[in-house]
């Protein structure tokens, strides 16, 4: 409560000294020519009293203070359609979710929160369970085409099997794989992790997961980009 | 697949994390919630993707991998980059909602449409005059091309349709189309004198679309309004580009053109009946000779001394075609102090207050009009519905002839439509023959309506609001959040480096995204 009554108070001192200086001495005086009517016909000046200024104030707003907790530090933003498209096609090396061409993200860009500023005016950046849905769809495209590419390429062409061989392990080439790991969480989640980071472990257990499950080490670096796009630290900054 | 799906979940919910205290004994296992501070490969992704929407380059993780920090050069480069310009169209896209869909530019009498099975080309809604219906002509040329006479054959249907001519459109000059006769007529002026590309002529059974067609659209109205819109993108592009202060964007005197635009001054529209087009937002004079074609080049136009930059521009102007909504949008995005209620609702009106014409003055609504109405005051040479400017020397502030006409009938359309010559109340009678933008207008206010809007930007940016809530503005698309209380003071040095340093739009970016709490991401 004493919250709001002193963010209140901040946007009514805003406001006074707005007030004071749009308020008027005195109206105009209109008639300036002799074409007015005779003086007894002229209508009394317009005299507008002067407006209370502690009635101004202004209610919630996109401008209310956010709570003292919040001060110092900024929440994690969501990116927009274009930046997300942006990633993508650069983590993958030029592949964007498209379809005849063009991209899916922009076709679903209303969907995903752009505005169009006549009927939605504010960008909706939050990572709704629709957006998480498209974004999972968007990465599931991206990654499948881009392992296929890689299958064709050498490995100084690839950026997703970068560090790797098509057949490499954990278990046949555990180096190999982490450096593989690490240097695609710079690339995806733009961190640097040492060898010994724990928080490489759940990524060595996905991929030791879906080698278990497939028998094929190429679908777990699939599922690693997928997981890598899916992942907050990704579609978030 | 549902493996796949379990281990993301998993992974998610790890991600997201716990703050399960240090020390665990399986302290490898557990994801810690990352730290606030983002390290410097993680703030270049910040910045990378504030300032240019994309991610960085492996060269760019790999300086500031061998500094482990972000060199201010590499930020300098980021500013002065053309996508950085992007993100500020962006931004301010969010301030001056540049949408004009649905907005009607074009005559729907002066609009051609295209017959496919006959590739005739006619008027659809001015062929009801002539024709007898919404229909084309004949597909029969048209036995005298000159058009000094015009031959109409009843047909069954009880239209009467006249032939066609071949013409050459301005929009592919160089091939000749099938044009129906009545609307290919090339005449400047009907019998009676009409001008046949002003409104009155758009009606005019005698009026064409003019030599080459250039009177007429088709399919090209989006072009037009696109351009419009992209006009305000230009003026951001070249302001914040040229590191001009960010105070000329809000009063410079030049506007973008391109070629459909050109055309669309010159020739479309003053026809136009959805708005009013006279006077011109721009007039002919100012316009550069350019192609129909060539949508890709931006000329800049510079325009008379009474334009405020975006803040008059045709897109702004038709996007919010009222005084007062102009003023609104200028207080809630450039002051930030949007016109709202005050928690709880509006005061009861006291005795009498309700009943006062003068929405300044009425109970009630004075707790928004006593600075509204001032506020829209600084628009009051600039038409509603329109786009142009009330001259002083063709728009006296006060108008005998107009005066007069309001006590004794017999008023103009000069008069009526710019002029206050009727009394909704008996208050409103002393302001007879005056522009409609003095109507209640005080005497501290008269200066608003002459100077314009660069007057009031002057004004707010003297007392430091505007500046103080640009800076708002940026920390809110950067910080991704409003401001705190205990921040305000941190809000005030972003406001004043940014006066400090010209109102330099580049500067309160980079202020912001250098500061502390750019760096503490939770």
């Amino acid at each position: 409560m004493s919250r709001w009554l002193s963010i209140f108070a901040v946007c009514i001192l805003t406001l006074v000294g707005c007030v004071e200086e749009q308020l008027p001495s005195a109206p105009i005086n209109p008639h300036t020519t002799p074409n007015h009517p005779a003086p007894e016909t002229i209508p009394e000046k317009p005299t507008p009293a002067a407006v209370p200024v502690d009635l101004h104030g202004v209610g919630e707003s996109e401008l209310v203070p956010v709570s003292a907790d919040e001060a110092n530090v900024r929440p994690r933003k969501r990116m927009n359609v274009e930046q997300l498209d942006r990633a993508l096609r650069r983590v993958t090396g030029g592949i964007g979710w498209d379809k005849n061409n063009k991209s899916e993200l922009e076709r679903l860009a209303a969907t995903l929160g752009r505005p169009d500023y006549r009927q939605v005016v504010q960008e909706d950046l939050t990572p709704s369970p629709v957006f998480l849905k498209f974004l999972d769809d968007a990465a599931r495209a991206v990654c499948t085409e881009l392992v296929e590419r890689e299958k064709t390429q050498g490995v100084e062409e690839r950026v997703l099997m970068s560090h790797v061989e098509l057949e490499d392990t954990l278990d046949s080439a555990p180096e190999k794989v982490q450096a593989n790991l690490r240097a695609l969480l710079l690339r995806y989640h733009g961190v640097v992790l040492g060898d010994d980071a724990p928080e490489l472990e759940t990524w060595r257990w996905l991929h030791t997961s879906v080698v278990h499950v497939t028998k094929d080490p190429v679908q777990a670096w699939r599922a690693i980009c997928i997981a890598l796009i899916n992942h907050p630290s990704f579609y978030s900054f | 697949m549902m493996t796949v799906r379990a281990i993301l979940i998993a992974l998610l919910l790890c991600s997201l994390g716990s703050s399960a205290s240090a020390e665990l004994y399986n302290e490898e296992m557990v994801c810690r919630a990352p730290s606030d501070e983002l390290s410097a490969t993680e703030y270049l992704r910040s910045l990378s993707l504030d300032l240019r929407g994309s991610l960085p380059t492996e060269e760019e993780y790999d300086a500031v991998l061998n500094e482990n920090f972000v060199p201010d050069a590499l930020i300098a480069d980021f500013l002065a980059s053309d996508e950085f310009l992007d993100m500020a169209v962006r931004f301010h896209k969010a301030l001056l909602w540049p949408n004009l869909d649905g907005l009607r530019l074009v005559n729907r009498n002066m609009e051609l449409r295209k017959e496919n099975s006959t590739g005739l080309y006619y008027r659809y809604y001015a062929g009801q005059r002539y024709r007898g219906d919404r229909v084309p002509c004949r597909d029969i040329e048209e036995p005298d091309p000159t058009l000094q006479t015009i031959v109409k054959v009843a047909m069954e249907d009880g239209t009467m349709r006249e032939g066609y001519v071949w013409r050459e459109s301005y929009w592919n000059p160089g091939e000749e189309i099938k044009v129906c006769a009545y609307d290919a007529q090339a005449m400047e002026f009907s019998e009676n004198g009409t001008l046949c590309r002003s409104r009155s002529g758009a009606s005019k059974d005698d009026c064409g679309c003019g030599p080459d067609l250039i009177w007429c659209a088709y399919k090209n109205e989006g072009l037009f309004r696109e351009a419009l819109e992209t006009d305000l993108d230009h003026r951001v592009r070249e302001i914040i580009g040229s590191e001009r202060p960010y105070l000329d964007l809000l009063t410079d005197t030049s506007m973008h053109v391109n070629g459909p635009l050109v055309h669309y001054f010159r020739h479309i529209a003053e026809a136009n009946t959805s708005f009013s087009m006279m006077p011109f937002a721009v007039s002919k004079d100012y316009l550069p000779q350019m192609d129909y074609n060539d949508t890709e080049t931006w000329n800049a136009v510079s325009l008379p001394d009474h334009q405020a930059g975006v803040l008059t521009s045709p897109a702004f102007l038709l996007r919010f075609q009222t005084n007062r909504s102009r003023a609104n949008q200028f207080w809630t995005k450039f002051v930030c102090e949007p016109f709202q209620p005050p928690p709880g609702g509006l005061p009861e009106a006291k005795d009498g207050e309700a009943l006062d014409p003068d929405l300044q003055s009425r109970g009630g609504c004075k707790f928004c009009h006593a600075i509204l109405e001032p506020a829209a005051s600084y628009w009051g040479r600039w038409p509603e519905s329109g786009t142009g400017y009330l001259s002083q020397e063709e728009y006296p502030a006060f108008d005998p002839a107009c005066e007069k006409c309001a006590l004794v009938g017999g008023c103009s359309s000069h008069c009526s439509n710019n002029y206050i010559v009727k009394a909704l109340a008996p208050k409103e009678e002393a302001y007879f023959g005056w522009l409609k933008s003095y109507l209640y207008q005080h005497d501290a206010h008269m200066a608003n309506v002459e100077e314009g809007p660069s007057l009031l930007v002057k004004r707010i940016a003297h007392d430091e609001r505007l500046p103080n809530c640009m800076a708002h503005r940026a920390v809110q698309w950067l910080w991704g959040r409003n401001i705190a209380e205990s921040e305000f003071d941190v809000l005030s040095e972003f406001s004043r480096s940014f006066m400090m340093e010209g109102y330099n739009f580049k500067e309160l970016v980079k202020a912001v995204v250098t500061s502390p709490t750019y760096r503490r991401v939770r």
